[in-house]
């Protein structure tokens, strides 16, 4: 980047050169060996996936099949039609990410740039929705869905439970998304607020100078701006979405998810192997695949939203 | 409108950007959290035609809270282990992850292709795909302590650590932390993640200047790195600790959804939640006020005009 600076050391000392030889070699161990740790699971998914009953059987097949099949990956799609819970999860995880994003940086900006009372106490609430454990609110939460109200409102006026029925519904899900409390809105809520705190406060005045309101300063100037946490944010989103198997097991009956479908995988298999194959060795080549097949989409998105990890803030035009 | 003084208007603007926040807070947290709470103070009985009753109790409301701590012989125990388990987890978890952004923001090559395999724990452990993973891997779920930790063998180590004499907790700390370093791996990818993101807000130009200055690597770290990153770290402490205490794989939250899904004690099982759930609170308040002083930001921008 500098290349005088470097010049320079040379002149005082070989010794930077060593250094840097040694932290190189060193930086690669490390990495490759906690890569190791990481890919190993995958390598799994990989080598069991396509391979044929007869090499999952075989002794001396150890990582590489001796006949590399994709018949796995065809069965899973299409014979236990894998796709349409897949299109479902698509749908809801998308849908969900964006809502959720909207409200959750809004929020983060009030919190972040805002002074008025009450807001250390309401961050504090928002610490605390991060904190419970939805296991464990499910059975009231289940009761709530079933006949949504508002602290009994409707059930006081109309004089029975209130009719308003979410459950089994895309609303079960989008709802509480569109207000916030989606799947770890807590934790986007604080990355939020610890990148808009980050940011000048210069940015803001100069726009408040110019005229805007503080809608328009948040939506043309601190939004454009928050682009690396929105995708960062988005993504973990989507992915944690796209993951979630206890919620659409406690909300859906006939919608069924890619990961409700995963979690009972062993007892759909059971439907369509043939008696003979009833038995958990035959299971793990078709559940690796269908468990690669889940993960492709999420490490599509993550290629694609790569590059804005990468990218540095000082190359958005904030600072300088 | 006009009469009200800027700070006025701006404290209006704030309660507006969190009205949408607010309102699903108190319809989707807060009601069904009351209820959870309700629950612990009865008997909570499901009926067979659907529907619940909340049954009162004879000894008193506080009776589920009680027996916790006094007839239960699991709960103070499971309660216990959870904090010493992380008192050293969570500083490890923040430390590592600090270690490998850092490492990931420097330029190499290849970079690109690392960030990218740092990043896939965060997809592999996100759910369901852990969890049928490990069921065929033969373990239980991935980032718990028998996920796939056992490519380790730590037989060796641990032969070694009692020929030295070492007391007996002490050793199986040691081989606790080696045996877990690829539960660690996988639980710290988020944390990775966060930490990158405060080190990409660093301006270069910030690490030209200490360069032209004559700055060592070590210096710049602790004095340019550190400082700017220490509100990720603030962020990265509290997200490791809360969701260390409420994975599946803790044993009072074990503990917890047993009593709730198998012995159907959902009372019961609330009343304790509650008391954890309170601790964690009150800790992660502590690690706010105590954390909070020693944060850096850079432009003030708590102090707005």
């Amino acid at each position: 980047m500098n290349k005088s600076a470097e010049n320079y050391e040379i002149l005082i000392s070989p010794m930077y050169y060593i250094g840097k030889l040694i932290w190189n070699v060193l930086r690669w161990f490390i990495l490759i060996s906690i890569s190791f740790i990481i890919l190993y699971p995958l390598i799994y998914m990989l080598s069991m996936s396509v391979r044929s009953s007869s090499d999952f059987f075989d002794v001396t097949v150890v990582w590489i099949p001796n006949n590399f099949t994709l018949d796995n990956f065809r069965r899973v799609l299409f014979e236990i039609e894998l796709y349409i819970p897949m299109l479902h999860t698509f749908l809801l995880s998308t849908f969900c990410t964006f809502l959720q994003l909207f409200v959750t940086s809004l929020a983060g900006y009030s919190f972040a740039r805002y002074k008025f009372k009450g807001r250390n106490f309401l961050f504090a609430l928002v610490l605390v929705t991060i904190m419970m454990p939805s296991q464990m609110v499910s059975i009231p939460n289940y009761i709530m869905m079933k006949n949504l109200d508002f602290f009994g409102i409707i059930r006081l006026i109309t004089g029975s439970p209130s009719p308003i029925n979410l459950l089994n519904s895309y609303l079960s899900f989008l709802l509480p998304a569109a207000l916030g409390q989606g799947l770890r809105a807590g934790l986007f809520i604080l990355i939020f607020r610890q990148f808009y705190r980050g940011l000048p406060v210069e940015l803001e005045e100069a726009a408040m100078i110019d005229g805007c309101g503080h809608t328009k300063t948040y939506f043309s100037i601190m939004l454009p701006n928050a682009r690396t946490p929105l995708i960062i944010c988005g993504t973990f989103s989507f992915v944690w979405y796209w993951g979630d198997y206890f919620t659409p097991y406690v909300f859906f009956v006939t919608i069924r998810t890619l990961a409700v479908q995963l979690m009972d995988f062993h007892f759909i298999l059971d439907k369509y192997l043939p008696l003979s194959q009833h038995n958990f060795y035959y299971k793990i080549p078709l559940k690796q695949a269908a468990c690669i097949i889940s993960i492709i989409p999420l490490i599509l998105l993550f290629v694609l939203t790569q590059r804005f990890f990468v990218k540095g803030i000082d190359k958005t035009g904030i600072v300088g | 409108m006009k009469n009200l003084d800027m700070r006025k208007k701006r404290s209006i603007a704030g309660w507006l950007f969190i009205v949408p926040w607010l309102t699903g807070f108190i319809i989707f947290f807060f009601q069904p959290v009351l209820s959870f709470l309700r629950y612990s103070f009865g008997n909570f009985k499901m009926l067979p035609e659907g529907g619940y009753i909340l049954e009162p109790l004879e000894n008193g409301v506080f009776t589920h809270y009680i027996n916790a701590w006094t007839i239960d012989s699991t709960y103070p125990l499971a309660f216990v282990d959870a904090f010493r388990h992380f008192s050293y987890e969570v500083p490890i978890i923040v430390f590592f992850s600090l270690f490998v952004a850092v490492i990931l923001n420097q330029k190499f090559h290849g970079r690109t292709v690392m960030r990218a395999v740092f990043f896939l724990p965060i997809i592999i452990t996100s759910g369901v795909m852990g969890l049928v993973l490990g069921q065929d891997m033969g373990a239980v779920e991935m980032g718990t302590a028998a996920g796939p930790s056992t490519i380790y063998d730590v037989t060796l180590l641990t032969n070694f650590l009692v020929k030295s004499g070492l007391p007996q907790n002490i050793i199986e700390t040691l081989t606790g932390v080696v045996s877990n370093v690829a539960g660690l791996v996988w639980k710290s990818g988020v944390q990775i993640l966060i930490f990158l993101i405060g080190l990409l807000a660093i301006p270069s130009s910030y690490y030209e200047a200490a360069t032209v200055e004559g700055a060592t690597g070590w210096e710049t770290f602790w004095k340019i790195t550190f400082p700017i990153v220490s509100p990720f770290i603030l962020a990265n402490i509290v997200y490791t600790l809360i969701v260390s205490c409420m994975e599946v794989g803790n044993g009072v939250i074990i503990y917890v959804l047993e009593t709730a899904t198998e012995s159907f004690d959902y009372s019961y099982a609330s009343a304790m939640m509650w008391m954890y759930f309170i601790v964690i609170l009150l800790i992660v308040g502590l690690v706010f006020l105590i954390c909070g002083r020693f944060v850096f930001y850079g432009n003030e921008t708590g102090r707005v005009k």
